[in-house]
């Protein structure tokens, strides 16, 4: 008898995520499809993608629906499970070599490692067509509540038994890419299928490298924010020539340009400004559960030297002395008393923010605060500046990913 | 002066001297609606040109008003430069420059390394307002335009291998804009028109008049 692994659904049940992975695509045109893993078709991780928001799945039993065939004559009913391949490995080498790749094996787990565990045995029963339909099977030795954001890997190795005296016989191996997210994306994220703005794994994929281990909301979102600004000089930089406009963040989000940036290619160019950074760095961040709205602070307000997202010069934004309006990425109503992150410049975070020397800082989780705080309005702009530096909550927005 | 309305502008990548076109698409600009966003490869440089395109000349302003509150720096004003735009703003230096000409509205930027792009969207603001004389090895036909009583504007015009082919309308005898995707004069009565379709590899003009 043969039997055969014919489809992995990781995502079987997408009017829900608490106990089955979320809804996915990969871009703006392409779909994920479901089952995620299909025989002849996934080879490796990138090609069977799967994502779990940890803390809608907490405490819960989570499953996956399999489609298995044979071929042969057999028993109609079969046990089958998988283990994890990275957990039961196959006999490596002896010694010193075999001590050091277990030891790396181990390492590796830990950063990037299987977060699904195991697939608990089950009795199947082969219909007469000898393919059965998406049968559901329960996960066991699930870390998801141990481990941080990030995107790892799960391999599994497949067996069977006619009769649970014998031995377990391998059938086959799968490998999954598994991002792990906080909770479910926020907008302009859904989780309405077929929708554009389903989470996109191009996005993740940077999402959850910049965010790798955070297990908050907070820490992803300045993890997320630190990346971001860090693209500078290399990827993007402060769009001085065109007196700092939006290149990526005009009307909607130019997503699929900023990720072709992201991977090398042109994209929409070089230069960035502030809305930009905003919507990157809100747009990531929310991704991963994250909350953060695009927000400005207007207008027209002097500014204290500070350092743009790609240059390594302190001055006024470009020697501009002011901006019209400021955008960055704000939390709850977008007022004074709620945080920024800001990916687009580093404030001075010394006593005196208003002169040289200064001590880079990245606004992270700081409060926007009222006049004369210490908090980030009285960092960004000079004494004279700040009564025209004010929160404008009404101008907040989520822009559509495109 | 005469007035103009575009509909369906497209780049077929001649339209910016000396520069290559990398790549067009039409993006979701959400409240904006949609923007035909393009990049150029001049020499080293990248130069970014997005086209916004509204109902009138009013709706263009609007817009671009809309698109210039996304610019952070208070030294990009205007320029009364009478060779740009209808309205036309420029940063110093001349690395973004912003302006509505009948219903468009055009961004175009130094994307990287560029430097100014301020012969390039002169170059693009010549080839929209310009009276192009027809012809070219391939060029639309114009097959039909008519004229209702109201001023409304219709025609049929095809590309020989039905590629996409934009036209600009215009007259010295009434406003132009465009009500439900249709051509129409203000005031509403017939007006002479002059229909140009620009295609890839050649031009079409029709002339419509109110007893045609």
């Amino acid at each position: 008898m043969s039997v055969q692994l014919e489809a992995v659904a990781f995502n079987h049940d997408n009017s829900a995520a608490t106990g089955d992975a979320l809804t996915i695509r990969r871009n703006a045109t392409q779909d994920v499809t479901v089952p995620e893993w299909r025989r002849g078709l996934s080879v490796t991780p990138e090609d069977s993608p799967a994502a779990y928001a940890k803390a809608a799945v907490a405490g819960n039993t989570l499953t996956i629906k399999v489609q298995l065939s044979r071929t042969g004559p057999a028993p109609s009913t079969i046990e089958v499970r998988a283990l994890d391949a990275d957990a039961y490995p196959s006999p490596g080498p002896g010694g010193c070599l075999g001590f050091i790749v277990w030891l790396l094996r181990l390492l590796v787990r830990a950063l990037v490692g299987n977060p699904l565990g195991e697939v608990a045995a089950r009795s199947i029963t082969f219909p007469a067509s000898g393919t059965t339909g998406l049968e559901s099977f329960t996960l066991t030795g699930v870390r998801l509540d141990s481990v941080g954001a990030g995107v790892r890997t799960t391999r599994w190795r497949w067996q069977y038994r006619q009769a649970s005296s014998d031995a377990w016989t391998d059938f086959a191996t799968t490998s999954h890419r598994i991002y792990v997210l906080l909770d479910i994306p926020t907008a302009p994220w859904v989780q309405t299928p077929g929708s554009s703005q389903v989470p996109w794994t191009d996005v993740l994929d940077r999402a959850c490298i910049w965010a790798s281990l955070a297990t908050s909301r907070n820490e992803a979102a300045e993890k997320v924010t630190r990346a971001v600004y860090d693209l500078g000089p290399s990827v993007v930089e402060y769009d001085c020539p065109g007196g700092g406009a939006s290149h990526y963040s005009l009307g909607s989000f130019d997503c699929t340009a900023f990720v072709e940036r992201l991977n090398g290619g042109v994209g929409n160019g070089r230069y960035v400004n502030c809305s930009d950074c905003a919507t990157i760095a809100s747009t990531f961040a929310n991704v991963l559960g994250c909350d953060l709205w695009q927000s400005r602070m207007e207008s027209g307000f002097a500014l204290n030297e500070l350092l743009a997202i790609g240059s390594g010069t302190w001055q006024t934004a470009c020697g501009w002395g002011s901006f019209n309006y400021h955008e960055v990425a704000w939390l709850g109503g977008c007022t004074q008393n709620d945080p920024v992150w800001d990916a687009c410049l580093q404030v001075d975070g010394d006593a005196d923010p208003t002169t040289a020397p200064h001590t880079p800082m990245l606004p992270v989780n700081l409060v926007f605060g009222a006049i004369g705080a210490g908090l980030y309005r009285d960092r960004l702009c000079t004494p004279a500046g700040r009564p025209n530096c004010n929160p404008a909550p009404a101008t907040r927005a989520r822009r559509l990913v495109v | 002066m005469d007035d103009l309305l575009i509909l369906g502008f497209r780049f077929f990548g001649h339209e910016v001297p000396g520069a290559r076109l990398e790549r067009a698409r039409y993006i979701d600009g959400d409240k904006l609606g949609p923007v035909l966003r393009s990049m150029w490869r001049r020499g080293d440089g990248l130069v970014a040109i997005d086209v916004l395109e509204g109902d009138s000349a009013d709706d263009a302003e609007q817009a671009l008003q809309q698109v210039l509150r996304d610019v952070q720096s208070p030294l990009v004003v205007r320029t009364e430069t009478a060779d740009l735009g209808d309205t036309a703003y420029a940063a110093p230096g001349g690395g973004g420059v912003y302006f509505a000409r009948a219903n468009l509205v055009m961004i175009v930027r130094d994307a990287g390394d560029a430097a100014s792009v301020l012969d390039a969207a002169r170059a693009l603001d010549s080839w929209v307002t310009a009276v192009p004389e027809p012809g070219g090895t391939l060029p639309p036909q114009i097959s039909r335009v008519d004229m209702s009583d109201q001023g409304e504007i219709d025609f049929d015009i095809t590309d020989p291998l039905e590629r996409p082919v934009w036209v600009k309308l215009r007259t010295d005898e009434a406003r132009l804009s465009r009500r439900r995707g249709k051509a129409v004069l203000q005031p509403g009565r017939p007006a002479a028109v002059t229909v140009v379709a620009v295609g890839e590899n050649g031009i079409a003009v029709a002339e419509a008049r109110p007893d045609s």
